[in-house]
């Protein structure tokens, strides 16, 4: 998008802004707000708050503000300091920033390495999670965090999860043209050969922090339903029934919800 | 202060306005009582009062909402939308509706709505989100919270909330998105859904989710903690929603299909008839749709088609709420982020402004009311303006102290600091633990207020004789009976009410 100059439109006298005084144009008044130190707190905290927590640590958003104003508000630098760095693997902030619906829905996909999720109905399922694509409810844009989360929209994504892992639509809609392959998901694990240890990893794989120990046997009942733990085997008959409910499963548990 | 004597202090100040005969409220005191009745005593006093909030948003123009019919500077500043005089329905002799507003018109004529004008408060904030804000956590404008008022209050009826939910959502928003207004400061008190029967067809109702390993203490885990809360917050209280629509599956009047809010409150009120124990509902007509910036339409256009939708919505929803027998549990308010402007712009319509009257309305409204002047089109701010003359917390004082019998101290921690209540809803009535009790078990009276008859339940621990005493609400003894003797165990009582005043 490009902006166009119309001299015949612009004021050419003196005005003030933010303490200083000129005969602005466009470019001066961008270039005085970028010169104010806010700007680059202002622009820090929104990554941090995307990224890490919603609660900003000031000395981290002031070090990456400090980053920022010095590659001349390139993010990449800022955004390369802060995902290699010590704060945000900290295990203190593992699973603190809660899924926005495109997280949801996108990381779905990724994570089950699916393609071919029809786009009007992923746009469709997050603005009913209250997230219309490109149109914020204000100019603030979205607050986000806990306000993704509650009982009308929790259950929606259980739900919308279910669907999705058996290639469906949750609207009643025709299905997906192919469904994910969740065989090919649970090969790319190398301990798909024993139960216990193939729940635990598929758990690390999807979920933020692992679960505990009554969570992992309620997901080693629902990959065996009923079947005894030795028999299971990527070759027992109906072992796809089996993975999907295991996905299902995790997917519905609370500790998907975080990032 | 006591909260007797406070009770009395609110007495005199309705003593204003007439109130409609044949209504009363009954005060009881029990000879024996049990000092474990201090904790049920809110909420017998209050216990069947309901609360609707309606929120406008985008900031509705309240002049042309309330017409100042006689005052020249408003055809003046309005010169493609002022309301011409004859076009609007008569209010006073210097105020006109806007024609759209038949439906408030009504309920305004029979004392179910009363008018409060410019509301707003110091130091307004002309922006949506921080609007927005302020008027949802009830705070100054420089202050910052993430609590609501609504969501303090439910708190303080909830102690153990949120490791112990109580049985039925405190509060329940129709919509999508939960309003910063039920959040409290652990949690939010509210739960949001479009419709009970969705609703309840969404959540996977087997209880899986009872066995939780200890979340971890990080940030992580409290964040875990806090969706483990709306999964137990989903599962119970879609079973409660839909208990109560189940009982009550119609409504007694027709809500038109194409009124986004009539369908709202339509559900509202079979969830009240239906025994839902919610206190708060929040409805909305979303999508900042009253920012009317451009083209905001006069007679005809956006701005009288969202008004004609809001008089149309309440004034079905009380006479829905009458016929279901509901009518004198339910009142309500409208409010929005801030008024307009008092100029037009070069649009044909209105910018963000401050001041701007609100509504409030119920069977036990004081009604049929305006409290404030005209709006002063001659003293603006430096904006050009309108100036506050009431600040909206009071409004929600006279919420929390007339209509739910809310202790000051309540008050005070859901409002930060005093604000003095308009006079607005009909008194509570009041159960009063006596200081020497051991018998009384349980307490509770319903309706409450009451008309005709009220039945009074009690428990007690032995056999006992039982007299009644009616005092009103000065302390003065209108009556005593004695009630006879009555067994250990529940029993009730009728009381008689008709001959009873106001106020009793």
């Amino acid at each position: 998008m490009r902006g166009v100059f119309n001299p015949q439109l612009w004021d050419p006298g003196i005005k003030e802004f933010l303490g200083q005084r000129g005969a602005f144009n466009a470019d001066d008044i961008i270039r005085i707000i970028f010169e104010q130190e806010q700007a680059a707190r202002f622009i820090a905290t929104k990554i941090y708050r995307t990224f890490v927590y919603d609660v900003p640590n000031p000395d981290i958003v002031e070090q990456l503000a400090q980053i920022l104003r010095s590659n001349n508000f390139e993010l990449r630098p800022m955004l390369e300091v802060l995902l290699t760095s010590e704060h945000f693997f900290d295990q203190q902030l593992r699973g603190a920033v809660i899924k926005s619906p495109i997280d949801f829905m996108v990381g779905m996909c990724r994570q089950l390495n699916f393609t071919q999720l029809p786009l009007s109905y992923g746009v469709e399922r997050m603005a009913k999670l209250t997230l219309e694509l490109l149109f914020p409810p204000t100019v603030e844009g979205w607050k986000g965090h806990h306000l993704w989360i509650n009982t009308n929209t929790y259950p929606l994504r259980e739900r919308i999860a279910e669907y999705f892992i058996e290639g469906k639509r949750n609207d009643n809609f025709q299905n997906f043209p192919a469904a994910p392959d969740v065989r090919a998901f649970a090969q790319s694990f190398e301990s798909s050969s024993s139960a216990r240890d193939f729940v635990r990893d598929v758990a690390r794989f999807l979920l933020p922090l692992e679960p505990g120990q009554k969570t992992q046997q309620y997901l080693l009942d629902a990959l065996l339903l009923g079947a005894p733990e030795y028999k299971w085997s990527l070759s027992m008959p109906n072992v796809e029934l089996r993975i999907c409910s295991l996905l299902k499963a995790i997917m519905t548990l609370p500790e998907y919800q975080p990032l | 202060m006591k909260r007797r004597e406070f009770l009395e202090r609110s007495a005199q100040g309705l003593a204003l306005t007439s109130l409609a005969t044949g209504l009363g409220s009954i005060r009881m005191k029990a000879l024996a009582m049990s000092p474990t009745l201090r904790a049920l005593e809110r909420l017998t006093s209050a216990s069947d009062r309901v609360f609707v909030l309606i929120q406008l948003t985008g900031g509705n123009d309240g002049l042309n909402t309330i017409i100042p019919v006689e005052n020249p500077l408003y055809y003046q500043a309005r010169p493609t939308l002022a309301i011409p005089k004859q076009q609007t329905l008569p209010l006073t002799s210097t105020l006109g509706w806007h024609p759209s507003l038949r439906g408030f018109r009504e309920l305004f004529a029979d004392g179910r709505l009363a008018i409060v004008q410019n509301v707003t408060y110091p130091n307004p904030d002309r922006s949506h989100f921080r609007g927005t804000d302020i008027w949802l956590t009830a705070t100054d404008s420089d202050v910052f919270k993430s609590s609501g008022w609504v969501g303090r209050f439910l708190e303080t009826l909830a102690p153990s909330f949120p490791e112990q939910l109580p049985d039925e959502p405190l509060a329940v928003q129709i919509g999508t998105t939960l309003s910063l207004s039920l959040q409290g400061n652990r949690g939010s008190l509210g739960i949001t859904f479009r419709d009970p029967e969705s609703f309840y067809a969404l959540v996977d109702q087997r209880s899986g989710s009872s066995l939780y390993d200890d979340a971890p203490q990080t940030l992580g885990g409290s964040e875990l903690e806090f969706v483990r809360t709306v999964e137990r917050a989903s599962q119970i209280y879609s079973q409660a929603v839909k208990r109560a629509a189940d009982r009550q599956k119609t409504n007694a009047v027709t809500y038109p299909s194409d009124n986004p809010l009539a369908q709202s409150l339509r559900i509202v009120a079979r969830l009240i008839a239906g025994g839902l124990t919610t206190k708060f509902y929040l409805v909305s007509i979303d999508g900042n749709i009253f920012d009317t910036h451009i083209n905001q339409g006069a007679l005809t256009g956006i701005h009288p088609q969202l008004l004609q939708q809001l008089g149309d919505a309440v004034k079905l929803f009380l006479d829905d709420c009458r016929a279901l027998g509901i009518g004198e549990r339910v009142v309500g308010m409208t409010f929005s982020e801030f008024g307009r402007r008092v100029m037009e712009n070069g649009s044909r319509g209105t910018d963000h402004g401050t001041a701007a009257p609100l509504f409030v309305f119920g069977e036990r409204v004081l009604g049929g009311q305006i409290l404030g002047r005209d709006p002063d089109l001659s003293n603006l701010d430096s904006r050009g303006d309108l100036l506050m003359e009431f600040d909206y917390r009071q409004v929600y004082a006279a919420a929390l102290l007339q209509w739910f019998a809310a202790p000051m101290t309540t008050l005070q921690s859901v409002l930060f600091r005093e604000f003095s209540p308009l006079p607005l809803f009909q008194q509570p009535s009041a159960v009063e633990p006596w200081e020497d009790a051991a018998l009384v078990q349980s307490l509770s009276i319903t309706p409450n207020p009451c008309t005709s008859r009220a039945v009074l339940s009690f428990g007690l621990l032995e056999p006992t004789r039982v007299t009644l005493t009616i005092l009103d609400s000065n302390g003065r003894r209108v009556s005593a009976f004695d009630a006879g003797d009555f067994p250990s165990g529940t029993s009730t009582i009728t009381i008689p009410a008709e001959q009873l005043a106001s106020g009793t």
